[in-house]
């Protein structure tokens, strides 16, 4: 077993600009296509935040709210709820995904490798530098990966298994997903959620809103010690189960960003303290909503871990009351309807008051 | 009652008012070592807002007050300057609050709660921090095995014993006890004030009391002075004001006339 | 695109380095600066790479190094950037040979020498936010020196667990005044810090904090007598080179979860390794 790990940083950064630079070459289709293609990673929000996963429609929806993406949001949710669904999947089997970026803050080097992929997080944010990188050297081609060799990504032992075998992180929640679990735009959540169904709600949460909230969990407002134990993007098989048939089929692949997140230890004494899980998933590529996801997954279970809940970020009512961006910007926006009547009568209100006591200021007896 | 030659507390012509509200007028008073001085009168008197002036959390709008300090003696407290201001509140002097929950640290032990003072006059020895936590545990009569408990398994009674060792950890010369007892269950107030007067008289330090309850003042205090609309009008040794009151509020309030 | 010597404009350059001076005069203490956006992202070194492209002349040798490594992709991308921005500059991985080095998360196992800078990415400059989430409360406690909030943290560290546990980003007092963040690097370097010869730069670029540890200055953990500062390390030796005394990576070697310990200071393993 040779060991690369620490080499070759360089060469994979390169080949990971050069993936992203392939992408952005200019496509000769229609609008909605080139769309689809260029704005790739604008179309994986939508569909992550419209809980829709279909390339097409969330390009049509994007060009229709001209690229305001709350409003496609709102479109392919308002077209979602039209749709009839006839079977669940079975749930997806991510240790079988075929992964296009798989990288570990936590270790250098992890089963499966370190696979940088297409991605900014070592560019420089200078305008025009995809279209100046160097021409691609062949022998970089193969560079994005490091450590062991690529096939290991099928099947892969993953990092809290590992972890877990060793008993340093708690273990993984073996809780069934019940019928009131399963999907909470059929059966809607009340407090306190289930964990199921937090995540279901984060997951289609506002990525400002679920950012801004797991930011303030790094800065104090609610306590996070967090480690990236893996953060995953790939492709992975939907399949179906129809019970006339009694076996499995796969129906189509999709694209998903995981992130396995260690936390802070919990625990009274030596033996019994442990690392704690937060988990974040997402349609689509979408690192910064995973990342995030999993900081707020964890600061919501404050609670269930004997934790003082005193940060908005721990507050579950707050978070996920507040975190879908098709009622928010809903809410707000409705001020702009007419609401004469109501002031009308708050200005009487005021005017009734005024009149009363003119000039007069309430006296007290007593100090304080 | 021992009375030293140098006060512990000395007050002027103290004024305070919120906006154009006088709250506290023309109050004197001077206080010495050993001794305990019960402020009463009915809630919005101004009582309150007196014991914040004289602590320092407050600053008087006219008027003197002079306190103790350990090394330079008696120091008008609006001379000092913030950092030493802050030091004399956190060890030379002590404040003992209503709620329990507004002085403790809640997510730190009952042990780290209680020592917190004796860190910030520097003592670095976990093993001697650890005793000394647990003997002043035991002196407030907690259970020793709570030591390393955090503050919200305990009861009310407890959290106050609580925080009355986290204060008299540090043997202030200055103690300020601001409704210690009455969040609390009657049998629960007689214990708490039985140990409060043991522990008070022991550390020979100077009291000022603040209470609505008369009887709490009778049982605590040597000297008693009435406040009303923000001054006091009566003062005395504690048995004359509770027995024969002179002001005619004071014999409202001793007669039980007036809500507590 | 042209941009000046080390990206910043002269007059940003000249604003840090002034910010830079306060701190280094007031050892340990947190100086408010203006921090820019740069083109690396926040969280990446923004900080530090402020701090570098402030101080760095024509002159200078540069090493930058993320988890001890020079060839980790963030060194790479941070010293591609200074290759592009500040053209004519040399850079090296050898740390005896830089004059400045710029780290994320450790100190060089090499010992520094008086005529070097090391530059600390900071992503958290304040060391009681854990403690006191509000910046105006803990403004007030470092005026007053007021640290019994983190002893009483160590107090409950040593009552639940029998020792502090605290791995990386162990407090510090200065010059025995301030209490400081070394940044996130383990409490194994923290040692490092006391009475260097070098002079200590510190930016955090998102928090708008700059400070400084000057040379031969005291840099003391906080401990208490009974309970002295004790960093945890690995016990194997390097796979590589051998070496017992410097700081490991453990690395996953395969799916059963065997492992394996190798230095994470790359120049310092390369080189003990040919000795």
């Amino acid at each position: 077993m040779s060991y690369v790990a620490a080499k070759g940083g360089a060469q994979a950064i390169h080949a990971a600009h050069q993936l992203v630079a392939e992408r952005n070459a200019p496509d000769p289709d229609d609008l909605q296509a080139q769309i689809a293609r260029h704005l790739h990673l604008g179309i994986d929000r939508i569909m992550a935040e419209a809980s829709l996963y279909d390339r097409d429609i969330a390009a049509k929806a994007l060009l229709q709210a001209q690229g305001d993406s709350i409003e496609a949001v709102f479109i392919v949710r308002a077209y979602r709820a039209t749709l009839s669904r006839f079977l669940d999947s079975v749930p997806l089997n991510l240790g079988q995904a075929h992964l296009q970026r798989h990288i570990s803050a936590a270790f250098k080097d992890v089963p499966g490798g370190q696979q940088l992929g297409a991605t900014y997080d070592y560019s420089h944010r200078l305008l025009g530098y995809f279209q100046n990188l160097p021409a691609r050297d062949e022998a970089e081609a193969s560079c994005a990966t490091s450590g062991i060799p690529p096939k290991a990504t099928l099947n892969k032992t993953s990092v809290m298994d590992l972890l877990e075998t060793e008993g340093l992180i708690e273990k993984s929640s073996t809780e069934p997903a019940d019928a009131e679990n399963r999907d909470i735009t059929q059966i809607p959540p009340g407090f306190p959620a289930s964990r199921a169904q937090r995540l279901q709600t984060l997951a289609r949460a506002d990525e400002g809103f679920v950012l801004g909230m797991a930011y303030s969990t790094q800065r104090g407002y609610g306590q996070n010690h967090p480690f990236i134990a893996e953060l995953s993007h790939g492709s992975v098989n939907v399949e179906i189960c129809p019970p006339e048939l009694g076996f499995s089929l796969c129906i189509g692949t999709i694209e998903m960003t995981e992130c396995q997140m260690i936390n802070q230890f919990q625990g009274d004494s030596p033996d019994t303290a442990t690392f704690t899980r937060g988990y974040g998933l997402v349609f689509g590529h979408n690192e910064r909503k995973a990342i995030a996801m999993a900081l707020l997954d964890r600061a919501l279970r404050a609670q269930e871990l004997g934790e003082k809940v005193e940060a908005p970020a721990q507050d579950e009512e707050f978070v996920l009351s507040h975190c879908d961006n098709v009622e928010a910007t809903g809410f707000v926006e409705h001020l702009k309807l007419p609401h004469h009547v109501d002031f009308q009568s708050e200005i009487s209100t005021l005017r009734a008051l005024r009149a009363q006591s003119p000039g007069t200021t309430v006296k007290h007896d007593d100090a304080l | 009652m021992q009375v030293n030659t140098q006060p512990a507390l000395m007050v002027r012509d103290l004024h305070f008012q919120y906006g154009k509200q006088p709250v506290v007028r023309n109050v004197s008073m001077e206080l010495y070592p050993g001794e305990i001085l019960a402020i009463v009168g009915e809630s919005g008197s101004g009582k309150s807002t007196l014991l914040n002036l004289l602590y320092g959390s407050l600053s008087p709008t006219q008027g003197a007050i002079q306190a103790s300090t350990p090394d330079l003696g008696l120091r008008p407290v609006s001379a000092l300057s913030r950092q030493a201001l802050r030091h004399l509140q956190r060890t030379a002097w002590g404040f003992v609050c209503q709620n329990p929950r507004d002085a403790l640290r809640m997510e730190i032990s009952a042990g780290g709660n209680i020592v917190e003072r004796r860190m910030i006059m520097g003592l670095r020895h976990y093993g001697q921090l650890r005793e000394e936590a647990l003997y002043w545990l035991q002196k407030v009569e907690i259970d020793p095995t709570r030591l390393d408990d955090l503050p919200e398994t305990f009861s009310g009674g407890m959290l106050q014993r609580l925080q009355i060792a986290r204060t008299l950890i540090s043997q202030p010369a200055l103690l300020y006890l601001d409704e210690p007892t009455s969040g609390l269950d009657v049998s629960v107030q007689a214990a708490l004030l039985d140990l409060l007067r043991k522990l008070v008289i022991a550390e020979n330090m100077a009291v000022v009391l603040v209470t609505h309850d008369l009887a709490v003042a009778r049982l605590l205090a040597q000297r008693i002075a009435v406040m009303r609309q923000g001054e006091i009008i009566e003062e005395g040794l504690a048995d004359q004001v509770l027995d024969d009151p002179q002001h005619p509020y004071t014999q409202l309030l001793v007669s039980s006339v007036l809500p507590a | 695109m042209p941009y000046n010597f080390a990206y910043l404009d002269e007059n940003s350059k000249r604003a840090i380095r002034r910010s830079l001076l306060k701190a280094v005069a007031i050892p340990g203490h947190q100086i408010a600066f203006a921090s820019r956006e740069m083109p690396l992202p926040y969280g990446w070194g923004t900080g530090g790479i402020q701090v570098t492209a402030a101080i760095i002349g024509k002159d200078d040798i540069l090493k930058v190094i993320d988890q001890g490594a020079d060839d980790t992709t963030n060194a790479v991308s941070i010293r591609h950037f200074f290759q592009s921005v500040a053209g004519g500059i040399a850079t090296t991985t050898d740390t005896q040979q830089a004059s400045i080095i710029q780290t994320r998360h450790r100190i060089p196992e090499t010992a520094l020498r008086a005529d070097q800078i090391i530059v600390y990415q900071v992503p958290m400059p304040e060391p009681l936010f854990k403690l006191e989430p509000r910046r105006t409360e803990t403004r007030i406690l470092h005026a007053m020196a007021d640290y019994s909030l983190m002893y009483l943290q160590l107090y409950d560290h040593i009552t639940r667990y029998g020792r502090v546990a605290i791995g990386y980003d162990y407090p510090v007092m200065v010059h025995d005044r301030y209490l400081m963040s070394p940044s996130p690097i383990p409490a194994f370097d923290v040692p490092k810090m006391h009475m260097n010869p070098a002079l200590q730069l510190f930016g955090a670029g998102r928090e708008k904090r700059l400070y400084a540890v000057p040379p031969y200055t005291r840099v003391v953990p906080l401990a208490f007598e009974d309970y002295p500062f004790t960093p945890l390390q690995a016990q194997a030796p390097c796979a590589l080179c051998g070496s017992t005394s410097s700081y490991k990576d453990e690395i996953i070697l395969d799916d059963s979860g065997k492992r394996q310990f190798v230095c994470s200071d790359t120049d310092y393993c390369g080189k003990t390794s040919c000795k």
